[in-house]
């Protein structure tokens, strides 16, 4: 323990030079900036700065963007208290809760109150993440393919049973992604497969293509379809945050302690993320909370337990990412893509090499800053913040797509990327509009080529005996775990029907 | 539901089906050189597309089954999954726009199209322009102004301090991005 600590103090060290400090700031106003917009996901602000990445050092870049993604789950909070406009659909629990406080009159409460949830998640997800990602490290060392295939696999299986929603389109939309990480040649044998002979299409498609076409420019396109719409800061009321009196935070400490503990195993687990999070936590809240009967009518409760549960999930996205190299979230697998760019491959080594073991540490370093940082400006800047909802959206999301082109122009310097992407934000609309889950997509296709390499691998390690994967202990307890998380959205649903028959 | 909503409800997933059967034929094709005690290339996306094809067919299959008896359960189930996909984050503001999204597109495709002929600088700003008159827009000036500004920022941004190589077009939009660029001091 003390070695990590000494490591963290070297961390801390390492933000507070003047770069450092200068793009963790910048990084802590883009991605409050970012949430407060609607239709600006935390997601697409992460792809949004990965362009102005490629030009620093790695430690720097990944201060920016893990900066981005802890602000990003909280900057939402004030859109949605004040004008009932959540900034992202983390934000939405909060409306039932946090708008009709503020509704009540004590708007000023209620941002208190998410800032108390976001900097507890914050901080108990900073710590879980120091004091695990270590062990948890050692531990990755010592698996092999099959169980590296289960965690994917589970991973996978995850992000179609936590969607919500049609399971059959969440596991087609799955397929697809896995389908389009085929595409290309194969890393095993150096065949090619489904590139019909175009050039474009036998590099591969790249994962952030995929992501920044379906999130980035098919958000885009949808809320076109819709129509834009906004908020007026003008209706707002006063525009500070008050906090909770100490006696006031202790009386939801088992709120705060259980919500914590959600966001960070759901962080954890690949697949889901700050939404799910955020959505679990209320619903544990509505289900064990001491208030549960008074939930939705502006208790404290209903805000703290969504929003803590929101911040503390990133600290549990980053284990898996940096100790096994598996992005579980949109924003992680982003992230990865910056450690991939300038050279870094995250896993279980990482902590084996002094160098990049010392940028993990300022990295870590950085979530405590950027919690504390983002508290502050949420504090203090709200004012100014705001004032970025008087945008009209037109303009906005014309800047939008156009920073997505960049962003992925710039990786490959290929233009016939911009066509890869435009595809990929007309099919993320048609998705929308069939109701098909665009995440497992996303997943599928950032996960697909380490699912592959590890199935295959397997195979020819243990002369094609796919059992491998159910007797092992490790590996067949994971792939219990993730038969159970496919059937278990089933089994629910045929609860819920029975239900609502045995009631009508 | 009618014949027709239920064919509607269908005809993506018959779609999907027709095309992983079509690309599970491809996969059985693949050349390679490897022992022929392995599992070749085509095993990981065969097994994919495999998986897809049954989902499609079961939900073919509920699409025409379960809506015969024009039934209860029908309607119960398309309304918890549409209730587990979860509210809109905010109710719309304007009515949906079918001509809308296809200008949006349209500007998007003509910009990917047109962004190697035109240069960087030239094909941004009026791919700004439009897109944000396409989003209803209506203060040209303003527009105009955020179209050539934000055009001229990303060029300085990305070619001066990010030093990604942005296309400068064919002549004789090439001679004006040369020229803008000389005037930005970028070599």
């Amino acid at each position: 323990m003390a070695e990590v600590l000494s490591h963290l103090a070297g961390g801390f060290a390492q933000v507070l030079t003047p770069v450092n400090l200068s793009v963790l700031a910048i990084g802590l106003v883009l991605g409050l900036l970012v949430a407060v917009l609607p239709g600006l996901t935390l997601v697409m602000g992460v792809v949004l700065a990965l362009p102005f990445t490629y030009a620093m050092d790695i430690t720097p870049a990944i201060i920016l963007l893990t900066a981005m993604y802890v602000t990003g789950t909280y900057g939402g909070a004030f859109t949605a208290i004040l004008f009932r406009v959540p900034g992202e659909p983390i934000d939405v629990p909060l409306l039932w809760d946090g708008y009709v406080m503020a509704r009540n009159g004590l708007p000023a409460k209620a941002l208190g109150w998410t800032l108390v949830g976001a900097f507890v998640g914050g901080m108990v997800s900073a710590v879980v993440m120091v004091a695990l990602s270590e062990p948890v490290a050692r531990i990755a060392l010592t698996l092999s393919t099959p169980e590296y295939f289960a965690i994917i696999f589970f991973g996978l299986t995850s992000v179609v049973s936590l969607g919500g929603g049609s399971v059959a389109n969440a596991l087609i939309s799955l397929c697809l992604g896995l389908l389009i990480s085929t595409v290309g040649v194969d890393s095993t044998y150096g065949a090619e497969r489904f590139a019909f002979g175009v050039p474009m299409l036998t590099d591969g498609i790249e994962y952030l293509l995929v992501m920044v076409g379906a999130y980035g420019i098919g958000e885009v396109f949808t809320r076109l379809y819709h129509g834009y719409g906004g908020a007026s800061v003008g209706g707002a009321g006063p525009l500070r945050t008050e906090l909770p009196a100490v006696r006031e935070i202790r009386r939801t400490l088992p709120t705060v302690a259980r919500s914590a503990l959600i966001g960070v195993i759901v962080g954890v687990v690949p697949g889901a993320g700050a939404t799910i999070a955020s959505f679990v936590a209320y619903g544990a809240e509505s289900q064990y909370g001491r208030r549960r009967r008074e939930l939705g009518r502006g208790i404290p409760e209903g805000i703290v337990a969504p929003q803590t549960a929101a911040t503390s999930s990133v600290g549990g996205a980053m284990i898996p990412l940096l100790t096994m190299g598996i992005p579980g979230s949109g924003a992680t697998a982003i992230i990865l893509g910056a450690f991939l760019l300038h050279g870094v491959q995250p896993g279980p080594q990482i902590f084996a090499n002094p160098e990049q073991s010392s940028m993990v540490y300022a990295v870590f370093a950085s979530m405590f800053a950027s919690v504390l940082g983002m508290c502050l400006l949420g504090y203090f800047a709200i004012k100014l913040l705001v004032r970025v909802l008087e945008f009209p959206e037109a303009v906005v999301a014309a800047f939008v797509v156009l920073f997505c082109f960049i962003g992925a122009f710039a990786a490959r310097n290929t233009l016939s990327d911009l066509y890869v992407i435009t595809a990929f934000g007309i099919l993320g609309f048609v998705f929308e509009q069939l109701r098909f889950p665009i995440a497992p997509l996303v997943l599928g296709s950032i996960l697909g080529p380490l699912a592959e390499t590890t199935f295959m691998t397997t195979m020819i390690s243990f002369s094609n005996d796919w059992t491998v994967f159910f007797t092992r202990p490790i590996a067949g307890a994971i792939m219990a775990l993730s038969v159970i998380a496919l059937l278990w959205p089933v089994v629910r649903q045929v609860r819920e029907r029975r239900r609502i028959e045995a009631k009508s | 539901m009618t014949r027709a909503a239920r064919l509607a409800r269908a005809a993506p997933y018959a779609l999907l089906l027709a095309l992983a059967g079509w690309l599970y034929v491809l996969a059985g094709r693949i050349e390679y050189v490897g022992p022929p005690e392995h599992i070749g290339p085509g095993f990981w996306p065969r097994a994919i597309l495999g998986l897809l094809a049954l989902v499609c067919a079961w939900e073919i299959a509920r699409s025409l089954a379960l809506s015969v008896a024009g039934s209860a359960r029908a309607i119960l189930q398309s309304l918890m999954e549409a209730a587990a996909q979860g509210e809109p984050a905010a109710a719309p503001v304007a009515e949906a726009s079918p001509g809308r999204l296809a200008a949006g597109m349209g500007v998007t495709l003509a910009y990917v199209l047109l962004a190697d002929t035109l240069g960087f600088f030239v094909a941004t700003a009026g791919f700004l322009f439009g897109f944000i008159a396409v989003g209803g827009y209506r203060r040209w000036g303003i527009a105009a102004a955020c179209a050539g500004a934000g055009s001229l920022a990303m060029v300085i941004v990305f070619m001066k301090i990010v030093y990604v190589s942005l296309p400068l077009g064919t002549e004789p939009f090439r001679s004006l991005s040369l020229a803008l660029l000389a005037l930005l001091g970028v070599r």
